[in-house]
């Protein structure tokens, strides 16, 4: 996860990262900046909602994903939170993955794919929803996914591996689909 | 226009499922813009924010990356959703795209649309 980076990745990061500033921009001029504010992760730190957001999906590594995020919040490994994935999945293919949460007061859920080139896939603030979500995501190669849940202050997480297969070789061994927490 | 996404709620294991699937293609149906030079990256085109209302309040936010499939099917859950409630899901791209689409819970929805 550390090893250099080639020159076009880098580029190729920072046109994401002016983009996704753009759009920022555009967005808080409007009522969006009335949304953001509502949701309780983004009260704690108004002025640095935004920039915490852009940071996080511009992160190359997942532990500065969480920190972007979740602040110094250490993730506790958690049964209550079970992903559901594939086992084997194909390249640019994607990928079924759902969280299920089992806690009370959930307030976030982010999906988190540590060796995609930025980790940070999905973030879902809740405010009245249930603690369930569910996307198509891209997996670049094996990779773990994880979930972490904010709930009642504190963070949560559960990891399942889905292993990315040239041409989804193997996946027809009868293991689909596996459910793992923790 | 016609509509780019479709909602579907329905009921499973004592909550409403609410079901979102944008017809949002990435690069590969983008035309890439002519001054870009071979190699180069393609273009991001992707859903930024997705909002869930339930009678008008947001019940759920999200902020979606590139790593999100194309023609995501995004799913949450309502427990406290009724059969008769509103639920609206708008989303905008990083271009600008977006739509605001919405359904009510507990009706069957027509065929090829939901």
């Amino acid at each position: 996860m550390s090893s250099p980076r080639p020159q076009g990745q880098v580029m190729d990061m920072r046109r994401r990262t002016i983009g996704r500033r753009r759009f920022l921009e555009a967005v808080l001029g409007g009522v969006a900046l009335a949304a953001l504010a509502s949701q309780g992760w983004v009260r704690r730190a108004p002025a640095q909602g935004a920039a915490r957001l852009q940071d996080a999906f511009a992160a190359a590594r997942e532990t500065d994903v969480v920190r972007a995020l979740f602040g110094g919040d250490t993730a506790i490994p958690s049964d209550a939170v079970e992903i559901e994935a594939p086992y084997l999945a194909m390249p640019e293919s994607g990928v079924d993955v759902a969280v299920r949460c089992g806690m009370q007061d959930i307030e976030m859920i982010a999906v988190v794919t540590t060796n995609n080139r930025h980790p940070l896939n999905s973030v879902i603030a809740l405010s009245g929803a249930d603690g369930y979500y569910g996307s198509r995501i891209r997996i670049e190669r094996t990779s773990p996914v994880t979930a972490y849940v904010r709930a009642g202050g504190k963070l949560y997480s559960a990891s399942a591996t889905v292993k990315i297969t040239g041409g989804g070789y193997g996946m027809y061994g009868g293991r689909w689909r596996r459910r793992t927490g923790g | 226009m016609e509509k780019r996404t479709r909602i579907r709620a329905r009921r499973v294991a004592g909550h409403i499922e609410i079901m979102v699937l944008v017809n949002h293609n990435h690069p590969a149906e983008a035309e890439a813009p002519e001054s870009a030079a071979a190699g180069a990256p393609e273009p991001e085109h992707y859903i930024e924010r997705m909002t869930f209302e339930l009678n008008g309040k947001t019940v759920a936010e999200s902020w979606l990356g590139p790593g999100v499939a194309e023609n995501p099917l995004i799913r949450i859950g309502l427990a406290n959703a009724r059969d008769g409630d509103r639920v609206a899901v708008r989303w905008i791209d990083n271009r600008g795209g977006g739509e605001r689409v919405d359904t009510v819970i507990g009706y069957a929805p027509l065929p090829g649309g939901g």
